[in-house]
């Protein structure tokens, strides 16, 4: 079992391609060659037909909040000083059925809803690596 | 239904016991471990040496090979161990109880010592798995995290509201009030304490998360026929089942069609069709609780209430004594203990032997689930 540091994710040559993206600024989903079936988190095989050729889909970015959580203390260093932290979970607009955890930025007085429409941005969060995270479009 | 002929009721467990549940109990997991063993095995009447089986979590810190030591136990032909965390308890009764029938051994200590309330939150370990690298960076640091995300959505679904789900918490600490050994004895809750206590991980608060605790278990299996002769009180592993949908991911189940159709349905359709004894016959429940929202779930799923129906049952005093299902009856893992799950298995005993604090008249059939629909989960009906 891979082991990392909390706020560094564990990158390996089946999800590089992801972390890559997100450093450039792009959102990379996952996606057969041979089905064209989209996945996400990334894995090895196409759980549909199994093929192992992987293209990478980049997405406009824009999802829905499908549900989402307001963490408080106790957090670890990082994200202590910055409590309560939104944390959503969204389902993209333009591929049906992916859904990616993200950091909420930049909520300010606003709560968030179940349905709100909010956009990716590339940011490092509570000292991490640039990772996508959301905020309301 | 139709029970597994080969399995049903041909092991029983024979002795329980259990530590102290304390928020530091000041002794080395080892230590404690080895005193629960002996303890259950002095309340089964079995000899220490004739132990042969040992099953236990892969998140367990004592071996079986020094267990066997401490206790002078001959030899040993059965060992294994479940993964998943909190989702194992069961299925170590599962696999004690194949393992016993098929004579691969003859007596089984399933046990679990577990420093959690002294010892350091996993969460805040420096060094994680890898699989928490689709949680961790982005905020979801800890269990309750991953766990609100479905319960948020599971609330949202079924217009569910706040002092609708604190009468889970409310009906566990009531039943912990006369539980001596619960860790929230003395200390009651009103619906007022659970509405202003500070929020962990919204939408879920403190009073809807299990106590960090200090605490050992263990309990003894052997095959049915030996059981009659040590106990008046044998309890018979009736039916039991592990599960897990398909496209699970660790803790969250975020990335399925339906992320509210979790663990617990697929163990419940396989459990109550290897069981002659239905949900409607069930007395006692113990729902795996390390969040108050899976009960409500598990309700759900083993076919107690109707989907989304969960938590007017419970505030219709469902869950409490008197009611339909009594769940959790010695405070479960939010007001007696969390031990990993392990001491919703002794209450369920205790239920069927007839000595439990908040015993439920003439209990016969009992429930007990382990994980809910934050890991992969297991199941066992026992009966008296």
């Amino acid at each position: 079992m891979t082991i990392h540091s909390p706020f560094t994710p564990s990158i390996d040559e089946v999800n590089a391609p992801f972390y890559e993206g997100a450093a450039n600024g792009e959102l990379c989903i996952q996606r057969c060659e041979s089905c064209g079936q989209h996945r996400h988190p990334p894995q090895q095989r196409c759980p549909n037909c199994h093929s192992d050729k992987v293209g990478w889909s980049v997405p406009k970015g824009s999802a829905k909040i499908f549900s989402f959580v307001i963490a408080h203390p106790p957090l670890p260093a990082g994200f202590a000083e910055i409590a309560p932290v939104p944390v959503a979970l969204v389902e993209l607009d333009d591929i049906a059925g992916i859904r990616l955890v993200g950091t909420l930025l930049d909520v300010g007085d606003r709560t968030p809803q179940i349905g709100d429409s909010v956009v990716v941005v590339f940011e490092s969060v509570a000292g991490g690596p640039i990772l996508p995270h959301y905020r309301f479009a | 239904m139709g029970a597994d002929q080969t399995l049903a009721d041909k092991a029983a467990i024979v002795g329980i016991a259990q530590s102290p549940f304390v928020k530091n109990i000041g002794r080395s997991e080892a230590a404690v471990a080895v005193d629960v063993v002996l303890s259950a095995l002095k309340d089964a009447g079995i000899d220490p040496k004739e132990v042969d089986g040992w099953c236990s979590s892969d998140m367990e810190s004592n071996y079986e090979v020094d267990l066997a030591r401490e206790v002078g136990a001959e030899k040993m032909r059965f060992f294994s161990r479940i993964p998943y965390g909190g989702g194992g308890a069961c299925a170590m009764l599962g696999q004690a109880a194949l393992a016993l029938t098929h004579h691969l051994c003859d007596v089984v200590v399933v046990w679990r010592a577990r420093n959690r309330g002294s010892g350091q939150r996993p969460w805040a370990a420096t060094q994680q798995p890898a699989w928490t690298s689709w949680n961790r960076p982005y905020g979801l640091f800890r269990p309750v995290d991953e766990v609100a995300m479905v319960a948020r959505r599971y609330l949202y679904n079924y217009g569910v509201t706040r002092e609708e789900l604190a009468h889970v918490a409310l009906t566990l600490r009531n039943y912990a009030q006369n539980n001596p050994n619960a860790l929230t004895q003395g200390r009651t809750m009103s619906m007022d304490d659970y509405l202003n206590v500070r929020m962990i991980s919204e939408p879920l608060c403190l009073y809807d998360c299990s106590l960090e605790t200090d605490g050992g278990v263990a309990i003894v299996l052997t095959r049915s026929d030996r059981g009659k002769d040590l106990t008046e009180t044998p309890v018979f592993i009736h039916a039991q089942a592990q599960g897990a949908n398909g496209g699970y991911t660790q803790m969250t189940n975020f990335y399925v069609a339906d992320p509210l159709a979790g663990p617990p349905g697929l163990a419940a359709k396989e459990l109550w069709a290897r069981s002659d004894i239905g949900a409607k016959d069930i007395d006692v429940a113990q729902f795996y609780d390390v969040f108050s929202t899976l009960i409500l779930f598990q309700l759900e799923d083993y076919g107690f209430a109707p989907r989304g129906e969960a938590a007017r049952f419970v505030a219709n005093g469902t869950i409490a004594l008197g009611g339909a299902i009594p769940t959790n009856t010695a405070g479960g893992s939010l007001s007696e203990a969390y031990v990993h799950g392990f001491n919703l298995i002794t209450e369920a005993v205790r239920q069927l032997r007839g000595d439990a604090v908040n015993q439920v008249p003439n209990a016969q059939h009992a429930l007990v689930t382990s994980g809910g629909h934050c890991a992969p989960t297991s199941a066992v009906v026992l009966r008296s």
